[in-house]
């Protein structure tokens, strides 16, 4: 064997306090390291596994697909699988039941597999043979007497226009969680197909899985192209691609890389461990740096003797690589398991919340990554040391002399030396002159420090405000309604009437945006900086701004009552009411100075404004419509829409909103159905109506379809948010704990040894057992305060700098902080660096006398 | 014909008001085959010569000629190689590494190099230093003579031209320091070694052949005591 690796190797097995020190700091790191790998890759499993859940696992949609084309779809080496759905059918019931029709999407066995429409399934099981249909579960509530298993005598009716009606039976298979409007007069179905069984002449809708996803934005168009695939009016294909879940796969549309929040968050992820390989490696360094300068003396010898800088430098390499094999390939299965524990506990206190458990997940490449990054933050931490080992002066190596623990320059300590004496002086001296030592001990405690209380800062200020926002909130209980196309009115009417209301607001809203004049503009607002100071939200272009625009749908009771309360008595037949509000301090942190408003613009009541649909550049549909101001109002009404900052909300009666948004693009009209309702209720009964709004809207719509919320459940969320979150950050923060007091035990035990000969020289002037305890025990409490004074510091920063930011005042801070668990924390660090101290020196002060005084170097 | 000379040899430590010189202007010669012993009180400046000479200090002045080469203008991969080919240290506390065998102490230099020693060689050094019995031991097993003769096997292991001692007898008992004289005189004239050898001990300085005394950093008498 090489005999620098081998010296390297006895090395390791001599040392072995050293070799534990930095077993210990590798492990940590690396377990850190693998940990973070295991959450960021466990976060996008579930984000892709939720993504398929919720949309299924497609990678594009072609429409409008004749059947006689599907096989050249499914012979294109560019697709990998092909699911089918379509070739609707209207079945007409029997007499008796409460609605007249099935309405029938059939769908093939590949798209059963592939598609969400199984996750919703409440009883039963899916369609597998021509003939078997789910069906969806009002027909149940509707229909009592039917029940899964049950053949149902029916007329199918063809396409649509079709008047031909074929008698067949169907048979009840399952209970899907969906529904459709009551308009259709008719029951959702879900049917099964088999695609080579369809007529040539009918169409049906292909979803496709790509063989190289990457490819999809290029290679779908092709095959739309392939199959003669007629383009719409946009020059586009009859194609929709999944880009939620193909960025989470890292896939973008031409353009859209940057609007996603994938890359943001991946590079979030490059950030933190890059942060976090970098903190390691500084922390590890410093384990390597002890290391190295214990054996500074015989890395002398070696150079005196012949071995080069590059010789020399490999010794702390080899170790490095010596001792980080075990604790890498060891963090592996801790890290995992640490993961598996912390995301356990995380999923159990936020399933609740989120509807779901994060499953942990930890593939074989993730692990190897783990395992290189570790190794390629060892090999960064040992290259410091290797380069300074590798620098030294043989004869200063021998000597020892570069780094023994040395005053310089004597330093003053006052107080100490008046209540301590001259140990005072002397543990105030000793600290000072250990500080490069213990440098790597007081940085990871104090990251310690800053890591938990830091974010549990940011936690609090972030909770004060929340409840700040909150108590400003009118409405108690929230429900969104969507379901792709316009609300039932029976289940608005039945929300509105529910009882124990105190008051109610319902309402739908749309983007949308003007284009303006400078001379559109108030005097307010032109005094207060104008379209011009607005940058990023208003865009000027060839002289004119384009002002977004929020069209709000009302009711037209409550629409009836803004108009009169504005004074205005004849309701005109196609109005708007403008609120010509903005804010007045729009960078004001301060929730009460933010809500301060002024005119905004010179709307006349009378005024036909032109709005179109292309709020932003990137919008797709370009729908242009005009609408007259009946009134403009100073404020918004007390709907539960707070518009973005110099947004104009233009608010129209419901049946022309329904109108209105019936001409924008597909995807936009499908989002702008959407019925927000909100309730004012007496205080401790929001939960008890969010429950029946629940119950209602369940009758009616699927699961997926609305969402509810309340004030009492959202506190109680972010509580649960808060302490998951809270306990993820601690768990994280215990690693750091764990390593900055290895590394304070390898910088004290290494301190101690160096200055063994100094104890001796004060026990043989007579300084007793006690005096040195009494030493160690003060150089312990000044090791503990520095970190803890560091740590505090930069706590403070962040703290003031989160007030500052969040507009929350200090003493509203500090009555929510818990100062409490600050300081067990603080009194905790004096008494494990105490703890240590005490341990350490029992070699110190069980050593003979005239041994430890003996100096042998050169 | 001169092995080694040096030119305003200047070393100086610390700054500002602390600075002390150790080596103060120093021009020396000495002889190919010379055995030269350099005497001085505590802190005169003659163990930073035999560093300097060594290789394992650097001068913040003058120069070093060793076979007319100026060792002080050479990055650290060469003087590394001239500190394992051509010059062979020996200091007052041995300085073993004591996770190594003796003969792996002895051997390595060579090893350094990813070299092996000749048997022939290896054998006749060990014979000659009577650690025939030692060889796989560890430095700390042995008693102090045979660490120093440890440490001299590994000076003689590559026959360098020069071998540079530092007190090596300051360590040792009377006989043991007898016993390492006769091997540093034996080196002497069997391989032609030049030595240079730092000491106290007037007695073992009467051994060489000239004695160089050095006060302050600088040669105040250089005496030839034999020719």
């Amino acid at each position: 064997m090489n005999i620098i690796r081998e010296y390297s190797l006895d090395q390791v097995r001599k040392n072995r306090r050293t070799s534990v020190s930095i077993i210990v700091a590798v492990l940590i790191a690396s377990t850190f390291l693998c940990t973070l790998l295991v959450f960021a890759q466990s976060f996008w499993n579930q984000m892709v596994q939720q993504e398929i859940y919720i949309g299924g696992d497609w990678d594009a949609e072609l429409m409008d697909v004749p059947a006689d084309r599907l096989g050249m779809v499914r012979d294109n080496a560019g697709v990998k699988a092909m699911f089918v759905k379509g070739d609707n059918q209207t079945a007409f019931l029997p007499e008796g039941t409460a609605l007249p029709r099935l309405l029938i999407q059939n769908c093939d066995i590949g798209y059963w597999d592939a598609m969400y429409e199984k996750n919703m399934l409440l009883r039963g099981r899916i369609p597998q043979a021509p003939g078997e249909v789910v069906v969806s579960k009002d027909f149940f509530l509707q229909n009592p007497a039917y029940g899964i298993g049950d053949t149902l005598a029916v007329e199918i009716g063809g396409g649509e226009g079709s008047q031909q009606k074929d008698a067949d039976s169907l048979t009840i298979v399952g209970e899907l969680d969906v529904s459709v409007s009551s308009g259709y007069e008719g029951y959702l179905a879900y049917g099964f197909m088999e695609p080579d069984a369809l007529s040539p002449d009918s169409e049906v809708v292909v979803y496709l899985q790509m063989e190289r996803r990457g490819k999809v934005y290029t290679a779908v168009p092709q095959i739309a192209q392939a199959i003669g695939l007629p383009k719409d009016e946009y020059g586009n294909y009859p194609c929709r691609y999944h880009a939620a879940l193909l960025a989470w796969h890292g896939v973008y549309a031409p353009g859209s890389f940057f609007q996603s929040d994938v890359p943001k968050l991946f590079l979030g992820l490059l950030l933190t461990a890059g942060a976090s390989m970098a903190v390691f490696a500084y922390i590890i360094r410093g384990a390597f740096g002890i290391s190295a300068k214990q054996k500074i003396h015989q890395l002398g010898i070696l150079k005196s003797v012949g071995a080069g800088p590059k010789q020399i430098g490999r010794t702390v390499i080899y170790e490095a690589c010596i001792l980080s094999v075990i604790p890498i390939l060891l963090s592996m299965v801790l890290g995992y398991l640490f993961s598996l524990g912390v995301l356990s506990a995380y999923s159990d206190m936020t399933s609740e919340v989120f509807g779901s458990r994060m499953e942990v997940y930890f593939s074989p490449a993730a692990a190897l990554m783990a395992a290189v990054l570790s190794f390629v933050m060892v090999l960064l931490a040992a290259h410091g040391p290797a380069k300074q080992m590798s620098k030294v002066l043989p004869i200063e190596a021998v000597r020892g002399e570069q780094y023994s623990i040395s005053v310089k320059k004597a330093k003053s300590h006052p107080v100490l030396a008046k209540h301590f004496g001259f140990l005072g002086e002397i543990a105030a001296n000793s600290v000072n002159a250990g500080r490069k030592l213990y440098h790597t001990c007081m940085v990871t405690l104090s990251l310690c420090m800053l890591l938990a209380f830091g974010f549990l800062a940011v936690f609090t200020v972030s909770d004060i405000s929340n409840a700040q926002a909150e108590n400003m909130n009118h409405f108690d209980v929230n429900i969104t309604l969507g379901t792709g196309e316009r609300i039932d009115g029976a289940l608005l009417a039945e929300l509105k009437a529910m009882s124990g209301v105190q008051g109610i607001s319902v309402y739908a809203r749309a983007n949308c945006a003007v284009w303006l004049s400078g001379s559109d503009q108030s005097a307010e607002f032109l005094q207060a900086g104008g379209f011009d100071a607005a940058d990023g939200y208003i865009v000027q272009r060839d002289g004119r701004y384009r002002v977004p625009c929020v069209l709000v749908g009302m009711e037209q009771d409550a629409y009836g009552n803004i108009l009169r309360e504005a004074g205005v008595r004849v309701l005109p037949e196609s109005s708007a009411i403008v609120v010509n509000s903005v804010a007045k301090n729009p960078g004001a942190r301060n929730y009460e100075a933010m809500q301060e408003t002024i005119p905004y613009l010179n709307f006349q009541q009378g005024q036909r404004v032109e709005l179109t649909e292309k709020y932003t550049d990137d919008a797709q549909g370009d729908y242009e419509f005009t609408v007259d101001v009946a009134a403009v109002i100073p404020s918004m009404p007390e709907i539960g829409l707070d518009p973005s900052f110099y947004t104009l909300p233009v608010i129209v009666p419901m049946e022309e909103y329904y109108s209105i948004i019936g001409n924008f693009c597909d995807e936009m009209e499908v989002y702008n159905y959407r019925n927000y309702v909100n309730y004012v209720v007496s205080d401790g009964m929001d939960e008890e109506i969010q429950g029946e709004a629940e119950r209602i809207c369940s009758a009616y719509l699927g699961s997926s379809d609305f969402m509810t919320s309340s004030k009492t459940e959202r506190m109680r969320n972010r509580g649960r948010m808060t302490g998951a979150t809270m306990f993820v950050v601690c768990s994280l923060a215990a690693l750091f704990g764990i390593v900055g007091i290895s590394s304070a035990l390898s910088a004290i035990l290494n301190s101690l040894g160096q200055r063994r000969k100094e104890f001796a020289m004060l026990r043989s002037v007579g300084v007793d057992e006690k005096g040195i305890r009494r030493l160690l025990g003060m150089e312990g409490f000044l090791l503990s305060v520095r970190p803890i004074m560091i740590g505090l510091l930069l706590l403070i920063i962040v703290c003031v700098a989160q007030c500052y930011m969040m507009g929350v005042s200090v003493v509203e801070f500090l009555c929510a902080f818990p100062v409490w668990v600050l300081l067990m924390y603080i009194v905790l660090v004096l008494l494990v660096i105490n703890g240590i101290y005490m341990l350490a020196s029992k070699k110190i002060r069980d050593d003979v006398i005239v041994e430890a005084i003996k100096d042998d170097t050169v | 014909m001169d092995i080694l000379r040096t030119e305003g040899l200047t070393r100086q430590y610390g700054t500002g008001q602390t600075m002390v010189t150790a080596l103060d202007h120093v021009d020396l010669q000495v002889e190919r085959g010379q055995f030269v012993a350099i005497i001085g009180a505590s802190g005169s400046g003659k163990s930073t010569l035999l560093h300097l000479l060594g290789g394992v200090d650097r001068p913040d002045g003058g120069k070093i000629f060793v076979e007319d080469v100026d060792i002080a203008t050479f990055g650290e991969e060469r003087l590394a190689q001239y500190r394992r080919r051509k010059v062979g240290l020996i200091y007052q506390f041995y300085n073993l590494i004591p996770t190594l065998s003796v003969k792996k102490n002895i051997c390595l230099p060579m090893l350094l190099d990813n070299k092996e020693p000749g048997k022939e060689r290896f054998d006749d050094i060990v014979r000659t230093l009577g650690l025939g019995d030692r060889l796989e031991h560890l430095p700390g097993q042995l008693s102090g003579g045979q660490q120093q003769r440890a440490a001299i096997g590994r000076a003689l292991i590559y026959q360098p031209a020069i071998l540079l001692a530092d007190e090596p007898t300051g360590n040792l008992d009377r006989k043991n320091t007898e016993e390492i004289i006769s091997l540093l005189k034996l080196s002497n004239r069997q391989y032609k070694q030049t030595i240079l050898l730092v000491t106290h001990d007037e007695n073992v300085a009467l051994e060489a052949d000239r004695i160089i005394k050095i006060e302050d950093g600088k040669i105040i008498s250089d005496k030839a005591v034999r020719p």
